[in-house]
């Protein structure tokens, strides 16, 4: 038998750990969590949760493929193909995953069972929707136990949530600095002074923060073995009450996309409705003509061109770097059921990096990145005019993530690159048409090149070359 | 009950549970009353 990979991000929880063995990913269930497991799957729980699906299926896979000695079973998860993290989605995406964790906590409490972590890296997008994918994230309940995930479910989704709704939409990037969350001392300090009069916010962040501060040092002031400190008890009410008012506090947060100057772009646009039909018509025939599967709009701003790819039956991934677009489009998303579809927050100047313990824990984006095409739409004049970022550097880059390409070339009288250049010195001799075909030679062959009627730009399709 | 009794690999964090001891009784009783409410409204509501 090959030997197996741990996954990176896997060594956090005892009970079990996630591999890949001979390319299939297995997660083994411990010995130290064999009583769990039994009564999770007697409690119906599981079954609950996969049939609405809140949590990702298994497979029962053989004890063989074990990856130690104390596997008492091994479990093959359903895959989910693209792996994005908090800090690559917009407000509404994090809300979303914030409300099914309080939702499955709700149906494991029914279940005589509980969540022991609330952690928002166990939270992905499949198939347009938020769905765990940490099937031993339960534990029993101890009666009158109080929630053990509560103080990580307010750092990792109730306190980013709150400075996006509260402050500033951008400090969802904090997510990425902390991968633990944002502390909540943190969040209290960032917050403004009128979340204090907000009950749930006042509570769950304020008074929370608070509350650690003076006990940061319990454990430290006990004497010798033994307990140090009783834990409050928290009657099943209590926690159902519990539950129902972060619910409240979270669908209470809300923020509404407007004022940046990418959210309005696509209204702001010079095509007039014959470019725009022209462009439309070219990139669903260089769509076809590309194949694959999976399509990464780049700069997909609120996917008009995604959707366009996805009615074609791609999936797509549509990262964007400004939080209001990727808002409006998974929004639009989300409402139309759109299932092929995953917005996310992306600036491809500062894409997410490899992080976390041996820098392995999370993966950069381009570890993640499964694209058969990508679509660079009326993005190339904002890296390289608005950037500075040299075109043979951007071909590079783009012919390292995907083997086919569609890149539409904006010309340096176009309005838009004008606008651009408007406030600064034209210092982009290089920046016309035969330097783009040079550029872009040097890592792609050219299948197709085709100017878009009433326009002076081109859409060009390129194959990576061997 | 005691904190190391609690099963938890991930550090609960003593003044977390002390603070949600503290809301969970707050909230309690309202949640009830809302809760009753609710119910009743919506028996009413199935009546008609």
């Amino acid at each position: 038998m090959a030997d197996a990979t741990i996954e990176p991000g896997s060594y956090r929880d005892p009970s079990g750990a996630v591999y890949r063995r001979d390319g299939v990913l297995l997660r083994q269930v411990n010995q130290v969590f064999a009583d769990e497991w039994e009564a999770l799957r007697a409690s119906g729980l599981l079954d609950r949760l996969t049939r609405d699906r809140l949590l990702v299926t298994h497979a029962e896979a053989p004890l063989e493929m074990r990856l130690s000695d104390d596997a008492i079973a091994v479990i093959r998860p359903e895959i989910v193909p693209v792996i994005s993290y908090p800090y690559e989605w917009c407000f509404s995406q994090l809300r979303d995953a914030a409300l099914l964790t309080l939702r499955i906590q709700s149906l494991a409490l029914d279940a005589g069972m509980t969540l022991k972590d609330a952690s928002a890296y166990n939270v992905q997008f499949l198939e347009g929707r938020p769905i765990l994918i940490d099937t031993l994230s339960f534990e029993r309940q101890v009666p009158d136990a109080p929630w053990v995930a509560y103080r990580q479910f307010c750092e990792q989704f109730l306190a980013p949530l709150a400075l996006m709704a509260k402050r500033d939409v951008r400090l969802g990037a904090l997510m990425r600095s902390d991968l633990d969350g944002v502390p909540l001392d943190l969040a209290a300090k960032l917050l403004p002074g009128r979340t204090r009069l907000d009950p749930g916010l006042a509570a769950h962040i304020h008074l929370h923060a608070r509350s650690q501060r003076r006990h940061a040092d319990a454990g430290a002031t006990a004497t010798g073995p033994g307990p140090s400190r009783r834990a409050p008890r928290v009657s099943s009410t209590g926690r159902r009450a519990l539950i129902d008012n972060l619910e409240r506090t979270i669908r209470a947060l809300e923020w509404a996309p407007r004022g940046t100057e990418w959210a309005d772009y696509t209204e702001r646009t010079n095509y007039t409705d014959a470019g725009r039909s022209a462009k439309e018509r070219i990139v669903v025939e260089m769509l076809a003509q590309a194949g694959g599967t999976w399509v990464w709009d780049l700069g997909a701003n609120t996917g008009d061109f995604s959707r366009l790819a996805a009615a074609l039956d791609r999936r797509v991934v549509a990262p964007d770097a400004d939080p209001a677009a990727v808002e409006r489009h998974y929004r639009r998303v989300r409402g139309a059921g759109e299932t092929r579809i995953l917005p996310l927050v992306m600036d491809l100047m500062n894409p997410s990096p490899a992080s976390g313990w041996g820098v392995q824990e999370r993966a950069s984006i381009f570890e993640r990145t499964n694209a058969d095409v990508l679509l660079a739409l009326a993005l190339i004049h904002h890296l390289a005019i608005a950037r500075n970022v040299p075109l043979e550097r951007v071909s590079a880059l783009f012919a390292s993530v995907a083997p086919m390409a569609i890149v539409e070339w904006v010309p340096k009288d176009d309005s838009q690159v004008q606008r651009l250049l408007a406030s600064r010195r034209d210092i982009f001799p290089d920046y016309t048409l035969d330097g783009f075909r040079a550029a872009f030679g040097r890592h792609y062959e050219i299948v197709r090149e085709a100017p878009v009627d009433a326009t002076t730009r081109s859409l060009f399709l390129l194959r990576r070359q061997p | 009950m005691y904190l190391e009794s609690l099963y938890a690999y991930l550090d609960p964090g003593a003044g977390s549970l002390i603070i949600q001891g503290l809301i969970a009784a707050a909230i309690t009783v309202p949640f009830l009353l809302r809760s009753k409410i609710t119910e009743a409204l919506r028996r009413i509501r199935r009546r008609d």
